[in-house]
């Protein structure tokens, strides 16, 4: 399940219907907004996204992360819009017969997202504001 | 041929402009369409630097050939999670 959304990520709503009987670990990662940024504090974040082709991007690797480590369930769920420091911006469950799998399969999905998914964040401090992802301030 | 360029986060805020429409010349291809850019859209070659390119949400190279009604998205670095 691939999902973009504007509203708060509420762990228990995935949570509830992402275990299998036949998976034995159940892994949940959440990437959540920080109060800081080399060196600069940081009042709160903004994503922007091209959501169909992120949500296309999203379901490649889903499917790949899927076939490769024999996940019976993954969902990855990617806030969008402003986002209050400490929130989930990124929610990624993995259930896999054995935990192995489910913690390859969520660096793997991590790591993609960050490298080919459009999806851009920016940061807004007291005195300004800055796109993320640039030379000047990168990822 | 009628194309629609999309901007994204820096280069839609800079520009303040989410979409470009473009009439290119049949059989031109992602190199031509950037090269129109640079030259005909104010302050483009100045913005719009580092990015990827993608043709109805596929990552394509420069030499990719449009066809009438592509959509051209210039994706700048990603920086999702």
């Amino acid at each position: 399940m691939i999902v973009i959304t504007e509203n708060i990520i509420n762990i228990q709503e995935y949570l509830n219907e992402s275990n299998e009987s036949s998976s034995g670990s159940l892994l949940i990662f959440c990437g959540t907004t920080r109060d800081n940024n080399l060196g600069k504090s940081v009042d709160y974040l903004e994503y922007e996204s091209y959501v169909d082709m992120a949500k296309l991007k999203l379901k490649e690797i889903a499917d790949f992360s899927i076939s490769k480590w024999d996940l019976n369930n993954l969902k990855i769920v990617h806030r969008i819009g402003k986002v209050e420091i400490s929130e989930i911006s990124l929610l990624i469950i993995a259930s896999s017969p054995h935990r192995n799998e489910s913690f390859r399969a969520i660096e793997y999905i991590v790591s993609e997202l960050k490298k080919s998914v459009p999806i851009w964040k920016k940061e807004y401090y007291s005195d300004g504001e800055s796109w993320i992802g640039s030379a000047d301030n990168p990822n | 041929m009628k194309i629609t360029v999309k901007l994204f986060g820096p280069h839609k805020e800079k520009l303040n402009k989410d979409s470009i429409f473009l009439n290119l010349s049949d059989n031109s291809n992602i190199a031509d369409l950037i090269c129109n850019l640079n030259q005909n859209e104010p302050g483009f070659k100045d913005i719009v630097k580092s990015y990827a390119l993608a043709v109805n949400l596929i990552y394509q190279d420069e030499d990719f050939k449009l066809n009438d009604g592509d959509e051209v998205a210039i994706i700048p670095p990603v920086s999702g999670g």
